[in-house]
């Protein structure tokens, strides 16, 4: 079970006026990483001070090859309208969900990902090959 | 300059550096800690030069109007959002407006109504409590008195008899006119009070008077 910090008092008024965001705040355990989509004020720690929970993201993907996400649209519109900024990994994950528009780095990054894995595969068949010859 | 010391006292786990002694019961590692703000840098990082952050010409080039449009339609959106919010806001209060307060007003009148009658109960249970206690009190008073004016009877008898007692006794006083009378009874009249009384009450006279 995680604890989380409550703000009380004069520190929750002080944090009701200051800039928030929308930001992954990580949960799980050793080697099971888990993120909760949080809203919380942007100076807090990562985990720390959270003012409500808009949605999961698991990075871990499941026997699909799926990373499954969760997001609370309607929390997400008022907090969005009020002004808190969605860091970039979220804002990656929103576009992709088709909340938000599509984020620039996401084009950037499936093209990064796909040039690793080419690259990867001709590393390995020429390995594939290196060692067929050898043993010839 | 120097290495500061900094000493382990509980050991649980095994060795780590090499040097010690298993049966060592404090551990010393030299700690150097963070280096001062004004100090220089040292002599092999002197000149050193970083590299800047490799970037993609093309990549940089897609980004630059990608972000600006991306931002953009953000803006619009979160506008949007905003617009939504206010335009339900303003909704829900107007309707809500009246129906809210004709309800508080009924609330108000059924409340002051409850009270009014509350009042009028307690008023009541308290006049009827109010003549019972002065009828008690009276009748106290009244008891009182009676209790008194005994007290005063009883208290005139009891002054009563002592004078009438000591009337009675001043008869027997010896005044200057019967010392004489008195004086010769006195001597006339010889009391012997030798005498011993045993349980029964009889009296038991061996000595004789004497004069």
């Amino acid at each position: 079970m995680q604890l989380t910090t409550v703000l009380l008092g004069w520190r929750a008024y002080q944090r009701r006026g200051g800039p928030k965001s929308i930001r992954l705040s990580l949960r799980g355990c050793t080697n099971r990483p888990f993120f909760h989509i949080v809203i919380a004020p942007t100076p807090a720690g990562r985990d720390k001070e959270v003012m409500e929970q808009v949605g999961t993201y698991d990075p871990m993907p499941n026997d699909f090859n799926e990373k499954l996400v969760s997001l609370n649209y309607e929390r997400l519109k008022y907090w969005l309208a009020v002004g808190a900024t969605p860091t970039k990994h979220v804002a990656q994950l929103l576009g992709l969900a088709g909340f938000l528009p599509l984020h620039p780095m996401s084009p950037i990054r499936a093209q990064r990902n796909r040039r690793k894995a080419e690259e990867a595969a001709q590393k390995a068949a020429q390995e594939g090959e290196e060692s067929n010859t050898e043993g010839v | 300059m120097f290495p500061r010391l900094q000493g382990i006292l509980c050991r649980l786990g095994p060795v780590q550096s090499p040097g010690t002694p298993a049966a060592a019961p404090v551990v010393l590692q030299f700690v150097r800690g963070r280096k001062k703000r004004g100090m220089p840098r040292a002599p092999s990082k002197a000149n050193y030069v970083r590299k800047p952050t490799p970037i993609d010409p093309e990549e940089h080039a897609f980004l630059n109007t990608a972000y600006q449009h991306y931002k953009t339609e953000v803006r619009a959106v979160k506008t949007l959002f905003l617009e939504e919010y206010r335009a339900r806001k303003r909704q829900e209060e107007g309707a809500d407006t009246a129906m809210r307060e004709q309800q508080e007003d009924e609330e108000h009148f059924r409340l002051i109504e409850l009270n009014r009658a509350e009042n009028e109960r307690m008023h009541q249970e308290r006049l009827v409590r109010e003549q019972k206690q002065a009828l008690e009190r009276v009748q106290a008073d009244l008891e009182l008195s009676i209790e008194k004016e005994q007290k005063e009877q009883e208290m005139l008898e009891r002054m009563n008899e002592l004078v009438r007692q000591e009337k009675e006794a001043s008869k027997r006083f010896i005044t200057m006119d019967n010392i004489e009378e008195a004086i010769e009874a006195a001597l006339s009249d010889p009391k012997n009070y030798n005498f011993a009384v045993d349980k029964n009450g009889n009296i038991v006279q061996k000595t004789p008077f004497a004069g």
